[in-house]
């Protein structure tokens, strides 16, 4: 093993497509090793979904030896429902590359993950990519990196990384400017777990930095939140793949298997430290991940219930942050209450339970958890708006809120800080990073960030703007709930919390959505939607009075067919309620409610 | 009994409502190379059929002569139809029709304002009558048209009537995609199910049975050709998309035209669809088919004598939950004909 002094841990904080992926291949390159596209064919493999949406969620570290130095290179996530492993990457790291596409200057990623790494003590290395464009503006970039960090002297490594200029000096700043790993081999165990996920043979791998001590296969150890104590059966590193090794110490970034067969056993942020030699703290920030969405999952056909359950006991096990719990709807019968990090992670685990599992799936509107206090004293975590107490009982409601990080052009200024208003935000923070560009630092209730509070961002700004938020807790909300009532009976499964201010006009927007979905029936189908309790719109569906297929002569039998066929189908993909045959594409209309 | 029809794709214009295939303004050559290559290939028919039906687009748009050559073969029928347009009456050559026993006339409406909407010609009323003397004449009916009152509709009705034909077809206006209509109308939602009914009253009385959903005839006079259709019978077909039924067989011959110019002149014969079906699949057309003759519905005694008993009891057994479906000791029925496609959803 490589001395200490000789070790550089680091992260590359780049806004997408900004060339971390294309900078990190030239490191591997000069370390000898294959390209990353391969790299990555070898070690994703299952992810093809993130990489089809253009973005790598995250990779492995890897360990990169180039020249007589050891590089940890550590990826942080591309999005934001994974902020808090970027802090938890972060924090694995004595450095960062603070690297900015000098054709699109500082970006709110960029703005976000610096203040992360500045909150860290990382030594920040800002670099320019992207030198070879002929619209490369280095000075604007500087100025906006400059003005980011806070110091009027920054001097920026200028690179291309697609054409492999300024590499080399890169790599001289980073052993000169970065130190080396700080720790003592001769102290008791402390690993940071930094990232983790399942292998089907050696159970959950967990990604470390080694802060302290030594750990090896054989030992006992011992992760700080939940007291388990496993046995390691191997340590290793990652290069191309899994390269195990004798031993792992203070300093080095690298993987403990310990054959533990749930992930959530050995959660991301955790410390862990030997179980007869233990540290006498752990590394400080963690938290266990928290779902911040709910929705509620149902199949289509009730049989594939036991299916569903099945898929997401597979999911889970690669990924603590999904979880779930059976429950039953009036309308759609058995399913799951699932909670996820943001919309993005929601979306990403509905189409792998329809692509690799080949389910169909109902999803129902997401929402955010409700902290309510009632007039008795009793405290409720609300993850799902059926099961909001009736609000004369209700003393205080809590949501939880975001500090949405904005950069953009100064020209659109003006519009987002209505949009933002619109969306009950409250300002924080505006800075000019140039004279073209502007960062807006917002307070906004994380359920405005769920909708489409990103698409009317781009629209505003002509997709010019780029956005980042931060969990900041609860604070106090005016909301309503609302029900829908179809022929006289409420329909649990669209029940919402909306904000006061726009009840009622999300009430008749959903009134009319349903009316528009809802086919005619053999019976008139009225459709109520109450606003705390009060009825505040009303819409009838007339019922059905034929359904005849008139023409029909020899050509169309097979099409005619067709026809009734479809109508079949489309009867046993609609859910039957209070004798109201009720299509999906109505519960779908709601998420098209816009009121503001 | 085995039908015959033969698909004339062809029109003077195109109306702007109608989705079937047909062709307006084709050259000559190409309604002389139609003529040459239907009759060739109903020259190589060896089956004698019963029934013959020409149909459309507009069999006339290609001129009797060119209809002529390309019927000349088949000969000793039960019922021969042919279909007409408005236009066609008066100057189409008397003796010409001798040589059907039916025609189909697509009067559509004799509102000059509903005309108007559909883009028509009006139908010479005293003409209609007199060929009914010689002739089992037919009159189609649009219900249904944008901007056309109940009023209206009940006073083509009446009309029809007056003229003494034998047989009326009345439909409700579908709007299709991808035609004129759809881009001026999609919006259009007729749901007047009442009216339905009353114009059924008002034909019932008048003397029609009305016998298939959206057809009524006097006693007697009910179209042998479509019943084969409504009773899954055979029958043999020619022309671009005309589609043909031959036991477990069914096809659709190609849309294209010159491909089936190719195909009929010699080539090998181009389908769009050409399957064949499992018992299962014929017995659900079967079934759906035969629930359209409202009086005789799905007949046991005709299940039996093609399916066996068996089969009988298993669409039975399909039928007894529907309400929409009435069983009894000799068929099943639609209680309702304006619900027919509740009904049918029990065998698919
Ligand atoms: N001209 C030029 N293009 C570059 C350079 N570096 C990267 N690119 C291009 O910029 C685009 C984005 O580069 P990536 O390396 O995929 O960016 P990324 O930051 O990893 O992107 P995400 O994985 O989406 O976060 C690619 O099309 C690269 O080819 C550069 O130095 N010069
Ligand atoms: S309605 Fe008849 S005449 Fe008009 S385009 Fe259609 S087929 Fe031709």
């Amino acid at each position: 093993m490589h001395a200490k002094e000789n070790i550089r841990n680091f992260s590359i904080i780049a806004h997408i497509d900004h060339g971390k992926s294309t900078l990190a291949d030239r490191f591997l390159e000069l370390s000898g090793m294959v390209r990353r596209d391969k790299l990555v064919a070898q070690m994703l493999d299952s992810m093809d979904l993130e990489r089809e949406r253009g973005i790598t969620i995250k990779s492995h570290p890897v360990r990169l030896e180039i020249g007589p130095w050891v590089f940890n290179l550590i990826d942080t996530p591309g999005h934001v429902d994974f902020s808090y492993e970027v802090s938890r990457s972060l924090a694995a790291c004595e450095g960062a590359l603070l690297l900015v596409d000098a054709t699109q200057g500082v970006e709110a990623q960029t703005v976000a993950h610096a203040y992360k790494a500045m909150e860290h003590k990382l030594a920040i290395i800002p670099v320019i990519n992207k030198i070879d464009l002929p619209s490369a503006d280095i000075e604007g970039t500087t100025a906006g990196i400059a003005q980011l960090l806070g110091s009027d002297n920054v001097s920026p490594v200028l690179v291309s990384a697609k054409e492999g200029v300024g590499v080399e000096e890169l790599i001289e700043r980073i052993t000169a400017e970065i130190p080396p790993p700080s720790g003592r081999e001769d102290m008791p165990l402390q690993a940071l777990v930094f990232d983790s996920f399942y292998d089907l043979y050696k159970g959950v791998i967990s990604v470390v930095r080694i802060f302290n001590g030594t750990v090896r296969p054989g030992d006992r150890i011992k992760f700080w939140s939940s007291g388990s104590e496993y046995e390691v059966i191997e340590v290793g590193y990652f290069a191309l793949k899994q390269v195990p090794v004798e031993e792992l110490r203070a300093g080095d970034v690298g993987y403990i298997a310990a054959n533990i067969r749930d992930i959530r056993e050995a959660p991301v942020g955790d410390t862990i430290t030997r179980a007869d030699n233990p540290a006498t703290e752990p590394i400080p920030g963690f938290s266990p991940m928290k779902p911040m969405v709910f929705a509620s999952i149902y199949p289509t056909v009730n049989e594939d219930f036991e299916r569903l359950r099945e898929a997401l006991k597979k999911l889970q096990l690669n990924d603590a942050a999904l979880v779930f719990e059976p429950e039953s709807s009036q309308a759609f019968g058995p399913g799951f209450r699932c909670g996820f990090l943001g919309i993005l992670h929601m979306d990403i685990v509905r189409e792998r339970l329809e692509r690799e599992f080949d389910l169909d799936l109902i999803l129902t509107t997401p929402n955010v958890e409700y902290h309510v206090l009632t007039r008795d004293g009793e405290y409720l975590e609300v993850r799902n708006p059926a099961e909001f107490p009736d609000f004369a009982r209700v003393e205080v409601v809590e949501e939880p809120y975001v500090r949405g990080t904005i950069v953009l052009p100064s020209q659109y200024i003006g519009s987002v800080i209505q949009l933002c208003e619109g969306r009950r935000g409250r300002m924080v923070h505006m800075e000019y990073i140039t004279q073209e560009r502007a960062v807006l630092t917002y307070d906004l209730p994380f359920a405005e960030i769920i909708t489409d509070f990103y698409d009317n961002l781009k629209s505003v700004t002509r997709g010019y703007a780029s956005f980042d938020y931060e969990h900041i807790g609860f604070k106090e909300a005016d909301v309503d709930r609302i029900e829908v009532l179809i022929n006289g009976k409420r329909l649990d499964a669209l029940t919402f919390i909306v904000p006061s201010v726009y009840a009622n006009r999300f009430a008749r927007q959903v009134a009319h959505n349903l009316k528009n979905t809802i086919p005619k029936q053999l019976v008139e189908v009225v459709i109520q939607v109450k606003v705390g309790g009060k009825i505040v719109a009303r819409e009838t569906v007339k019922p059905l009075r034929k359904d005849v297929l008139a023409k029909c002569y020899g050509g169309d039998v097979t099409r005619k067919k067709k026809l009734l066929e479809k109508q079949k189908e489309g009867k046993k993909r609609m859910r039957q309620f209070n004798s109201v045959d009720i299509p999906q594409e109505a519960f779908l209309s709601i998420l098209k409610a816009d009121a503001r | 009994m085995i039908g015959l029809y033969i698909h004339i794709p062809f029109c003077r214009t195109r109306c702007p409502f109608c989705d079937y295939f047909s062709l307006s303004h084709a050259p000559e050559w190409l309604q002389d190379r139609y003529a040459s290559a239907l009759s060739k290939q109903l020259a190589s028919l060896q089956q004698t059929v019963d029934t013959l039906y020409v149909g459309g687009g507009t069999p006339l748009a290609i001129g009797a002569e060119r209809l002529e050559r390309i019927i000349a073969n088949v000969t000793g029928v039960q019922e021969a139809t042919i279909e007409l347009n408005p236009e066609d009456l008066g100057v189409v050559p008397l003796n010409f029709l001798e040589r059907f026993t039916r025609l189909s006339i697509g009067v559509q409406s004799f509102s000059p304002t509903i005309l108007r909407v559909l883009n028509r010609q009006p139908v010479d009323e005293q003409l209609v009558s007199e060929l009914t003397r010689r002739w089992v004449v037919n009159i189609d009916l649009l219900a249904g048209v944008p901007g056309q009152s109940s009023r209206e509709i009940l006073e083509d009705i009446r009309r029809a009537i007056d003229l003494g034909v034998q047989h009326i077809s009345v439909y409700p206006l579908e709007i299709h995609y991808g035609t004129p209509f759809y881009a001026h109308y999609k919006e259009w939602d007729w749901e007047e199910a009442d009216l339905l009914a009353r114009v059924e009253d008002m034909l019932t009385s008048a003397g029609y049975e009305h016998y298939e959903i959206s057809n009524y005839a006097k006693p007697g006079y009910q179209c042998l050709h479509n019943r084969l259709y409504w009773l899954d019978e055979d029958y043999i077909a020619f022309g671009p998309s005309a589609s043909g039924h031959m036991g477990q067989r069914r096809y659709k011959w190609t849309k294209n035209m010159l491909k089936y110019l190719e195909s009929a002149e010699g080539g090998e014969p181009v389908f769009d669809e050409y399957v064949e079906m499992s018992l299962e699949e014929s017995l659900s057309v079967y079934a759906i088919m035969n629930l359209r003759l409202l009086n005789e519905g799905i007949c046991k005694e005709r299940v039996i004598a093609k399916f066996g008993y068996d089969t009988w009891l298993s669409l039975v057994d399909k039928a007894k939950n529907n309400p929409f479906l009435t069983v009894s000791e000799s068929s099943i029925k639609v209680s309702n004909w304006l619900f027919y496609n509740r009904a049918a959803l029990s065998f698919i």
